[in-house]
């Protein structure tokens, strides 16, 4: 073939070639040492968080890895001559960050994550150069807070959910942004509430197909049990007003009562179709 | 209490060594620590209290710790991360412990404890109907090992436990009794699997077995019946009821970038090499007696039950960069889950059973497209639509309940734009109407609107105000089951508002405050059987709801040493549900309850902080709650004192 009787001639081109693409990739770069003598509280603040673990310490380009070559910058000491993140749209923050992250499990999908969407940029929630966990700019629920404005807010009441992390549920880089599939196995909230995954011989249609923020308001409720509505009759008439509501249960006595003072397996039940006991 | 003293030693030993630990220049350690001691004094109602706070109370806290250690090329180790709080008592508790090294190995711990405590109260009186007193436990471990870049084996082990009481519904031969029962839960997963990089592909495998045990061993005696003026008791009553299974899933998921512009994701999940089962066994014994004096007795009562599922589920998104301003964007869903099982029954030990075949097919199909178009930086435009199709079949629900659902089609367009047209100002609004051929069940509603919107402006720097606005509303028009050419609606609608105002002042202050309201309306037409079964008297389920809350914080430093913070909330809701029926002649059911409460919670706290990072303080917490059922009313104080250092 062609390319094997010339391949002294091709195998050094192609080797010239990788070489030269391997310089001009370094073309520019200072390393983190030279921004240290300038930038050095920041430096040493960056040497502190998973992105120089990451980095492995020693590779000269930790700072340039999103700043950008930053040669003419330290020749000319002019702050335009170097790429400032702050400046950049968040589709262009994100791409950068995604050439590294791209491949974790998580973000397969990002493009097309509501936050993507949203042209929310990764450096609203992340700040590479602090040392909290996950480089989060705050910790906790209150990172999520200055946005979701309204969530935050029933996460104040009495009776809220318990976990201060909403990355216990959601994940933020996701498509379907809840932590894992709701569908599948109800899984998001039977991570912890695992005594409610079944299968059950009798499950209740609305939480095999609907989910549990059917009847639950998940984030705070000024309602027992985190429910949309009390008293609970109101909720469960919903789905069950003008269908199936035999003689007894317009009696006055029960109209006061929580449906599920009788029906208390209401998630699923083994032995009652009616979901009366477990 | 030995625990107690165990963390409250460990926490001084750290208090007294972290110091030493902490390094200056590149890595070492950094975190800190809160020891604190909290009084609780509750007046009023504190089981109203207790339920609204799970039992939070006084005693000795680790309030927090922190720790972050990072160090360069250090031999086994590059990283360790251990954080916990609540520790010593409180009614949530967390540890979580992370080390690695970089391209070796990855470890983590996580521990939780959840308190639950629920007194389920009359809405009149203060009637303690029972106390539902729960506690889950969960502990996951997880090992990632990195052989080479391109392969990380992952495995995991999960254990959950959940113990305490419960409240159940006994029917027994139509008595009914309700009883607290013990419920004792263990769930436990192990995973296996690994991730691969061939190439620009990325293959994800997971293979999870999940092993579960459910137990309910209700034993009673003296219990009166609830209904017909509690004429019916039960002298003795013991059910013991085991329910076990498996649950197994494999995943497979394939990310591939199919050159610059196309990014495609296809995840499949099911039960393909293991088993979805479950496995219930009831045995009861009974004595007692009916509402009219005869005896109520039965022996060697039982039930046995048997279901086994299949599950699949395929995933698949795909983006597309048409050009540098437009991208386009699908997501597939294909869901199958089928559970078909057996029960056979006999729970009154009449010596015939009963035996019952049950199925319940669920299966859901959807598609979405989402067109998102940033014709320049300040503007981004969005449209899509989804379809969704679901289908349920059962039998085994007896009669009515055995209904076939099928959604037909339910279409939904979706818009949204993001503007940015100054630095200073940012907004993104979303609006989704949908429409549902047949609904599913009355929740799935009919017709469908909502929109949200969120703006932020920025005018300085040290200033942020966010305003968030929702508005929906749901409509369904679902066949009556015992009149099918009948039909009842179904109207649930509702706002909410929130403003809030965040500014910092000079390096000393800064304070943000918050108002947020909500209000949600409900209008159901409800059938009542008056008449008994079949006997109909039309009427209205009108739920209406407004939520008001205020909240915020300051957060302030006098000199270098003092530094002091107040938090607030305030917050009301205020609801009436009324039943009204239309019977002729009147009156016919005519039922209307008022919801009201008030809940005030105000914190002040001072800190002072010595040189090193040590530093001493305490807060003053105050709580108001006021009931529509004045009897529910408390009030409360809490004073906490801490101590703690940074490092």
């Amino acid at each position: 073939m062609w390319i094997l009787r010339r391949k002294w001639v091709v195998l050094p081109l192609l080797l010239f070639a990788l070489a030269a693409a391997g310089a001009s990739a370094e073309e520019g770069y200072v390393g983190d040492e030279t921004c240290a003598m300038c930038h050095d509280e920041i430096t040493l603040q960056f040497s502190r968080t998973p992105h120089a673990v990451a980095s492995g310490w020693s590779v000269e380009k930790g700072c340039e890895s999103c700043h950008g070559p930053g040669e003419k910058h330290v020749d000319e000491g002019d702050p335009e001559l170097i790429r400032q993140p702050s400046d950049l749209s968040a589709r262009e923050v994100n791409t950068m960050c995604m050439d590294c992250h791209k491949r974790q499990e998580s973000h397969f999908s990002f493009r097309q994550s509501i936050h993507s969407l949203g042209d929310v940029a990764c450096t609203s929630c992340h700040n590479p150069h602090v040392t909290h966990d996950k480089m989060l700019e705050r910790s906790g629920r209150q990172l999520c807070s200055d946005c979701h404005q309204a969530i935050a807010s029933q996460f104040d009441l009495a009776r809220s959910h318990p976990d201060d992390d909403c990355s216990s549920c959601h994940d933020p880089h996701q498509t379907r942004s809840l932590r894992t599939d709701t569908t599948a196995f109800r899984d998001t909230c039977v991570n912890c509430h695992f005594e409610k995954t079944g299968p059950f011989l009798y499950d209740h249609d609305v939480a095999l197909v609907d989910g549990c923020a059917t009847c639950h308001e998940v984030h705070g409720s000024p309602n027992r049990h985190l429910l949309k509505h009390e008293p609970q009759v109101n909720l469960c008439y919903q789905c069950h007003s003008a269908a199936v509501t035999p003689g007894w249960h317009s009696v006055p006595r029960f109209l006061n009562e929580k449906c599920t003072a009788c029906h208390t397996a209401i998630h699923g039940s083994n032995t009652s179709s009616f979901f009366l006991e477990e | 209490m030995r625990t107690r003293i165990v963390y409250i030693a460990l926490s001084a030993l750290l208090l007294s060594v972290v110091p030493a630990l902490a390094e200056d220049g590149k890595g070492g350690l950094e975190g800190s620590v809160e020891l604190l001691y909290r009084d609780v004094d509750i007046e009023g109602e504190s089981r109203k209290y207790d339920e609204d706070y799970d039992g939070l109370d006084s005693g000795v806290r680790l309030g927090s710790l922190s720790a972050n250690w990072l160090q360069p090329a250090s031999g086994k180790l590059d990283y360790a991360r251990l954080d916990m709080s609540g520790l010593g008592g409180d009614p949530y508790e967390s540890t979580k412990l992370r080390l690695g090294r970089k391209d070796k190995f990855d470890l983590s711990f996580n521990y939780t404890k959840r308190d639950y405590i629920y007194n389920l109260f009359e809405l009149v009186g203060n009637e303690d109907g029972a106390t539902w007193d729960a506690q889950r436990r969960i502990a996951d471990i997880a090992l990632k090992l990195y052989p080479s870049d391109n392969v990380k084996l992952v495995f995991e082990f999960r254990d959950g436990q959940r113990s305490g009481t419960s409240l159940v519904m006994k029917d027994i031969s139509r008595q009914l009794f309700r009883l607290e029962t013990p419920l004792d839960v263990n769930e436990k997963r192990y995973t296996v699997g690994g991730d691969f990089k061939l190439g620009e592909v990325d293959f994800v495998v997971r293979q999870t077995m999940r092993r579960y045990v459910n137990l309910f061993d209700n034993m009673t005696e003296q219990n009166l019946g609830i209904e017909l003026g509690s004429l019916t008791t039960l002298t003795h009553y013991d059910w013991n009821q085991r329910d076990s299974g498996s649950t197994d899933w494999t995943s497979f998921k394939v990310h591939a970038p199919l050159g610059s512009r196309v990014d495609l994701t296809i995840g499949v999940l099911g039960t393909f090499l293991g088993d979805d089962s479950l496995r219930s066994n009831v045995s009861v014994n009974a004595d007692g007696t009916d509402f009219s004096g005869a005896p109520l007795s039965f022996v060697d009562g039982f039930s046995r039950a048997d279901l086994q599922g299949d599950t699949t589920l395929v995933d698949a998104d795909l983006s597309v960069s048409v050009i540098n301003e437009l991208d386009v964007h699908l997501q597939y869903r294909e869901f199958d889950r089928d559970l078909a099982g057996t029960a056979d029954e006999d729970l009154e030990g009449t010596g015939t059973s009963s035996s019952v075949n049950v199925q319940n097919d669920y299966s859901l199909s959807t598609m979405s497209a989402i067109v998102n178009y940033r014709p320049v930086r300040q503007i981004g435009l969005r449209v899509g639509y989804r379809m969704i199709d679901r289908e349920l079949q059962r039998t085994g629900f007896l009669g009515v309940r055995n209904i076939d659902y099928d959604s037909k089609d339910d279409d939904t367009l979706i818009f949204g734009i993001t503007l940015k047209p100054v630095d200073w100002f940012r907004l993104n609004a979303d609006l989704e109407d949908g429409e549902v051929t047949q609904p599913f069940t009355a929740v799935a509603p009919e017709e469908s609107d909502h929109l949200r919107v969120r703006a932020t402006f920025t005018p300085q720097d040290n200033m942020r105000i966010d305003l968030g606005y929702l508005d929906f509303e749901s409509m369904n028009t679902a066949p009556d089951i015992r009149d099918l050419g009948s039909f009842w609606n179904g109207l649930r609608e509702g706002q909410s508002l929130s403003v809030s105002f965040w500014n910092r002042v000079g390096e000393k202050i800064d304070y943000m405050l918050r108002y947020a309201g909500q209000e949600i309306e409900t209008n159901v037409g409800v059938t009542f059987d008056t008449a008994g079964f079949f006997g109909t008297e039309t009427g209205f389920s009108i739920f209406d709801n407004d939520n008001t809350q205020y909240s915020g914080y300051v957060n302030c430093a006098f000199g270098t040493r003092w530094k002091g913070n107040v938090r607030f909330m305030a917050a009301e809701s205020d609801g009436v549900n009324v039943l009204t029926g239309d019977a002729t002649p009147a009156p016919g059911i005519v039922n209307s309850e008022s919801i009201k409460q008030e809940l005030v919670d105000l914190e002040v706290g001072l800190n002072y902080f010595f040189d090193g990072g040590m530093f001493v303080g305490g807060s003053y917490r105050m709580l108001d709650y006021e009931d529509g059922n004045t009897l529910l009313d408390y009030d409360g104080e809490i004073i906490t004192l801490r101590a703690g250092l940074r490092f």
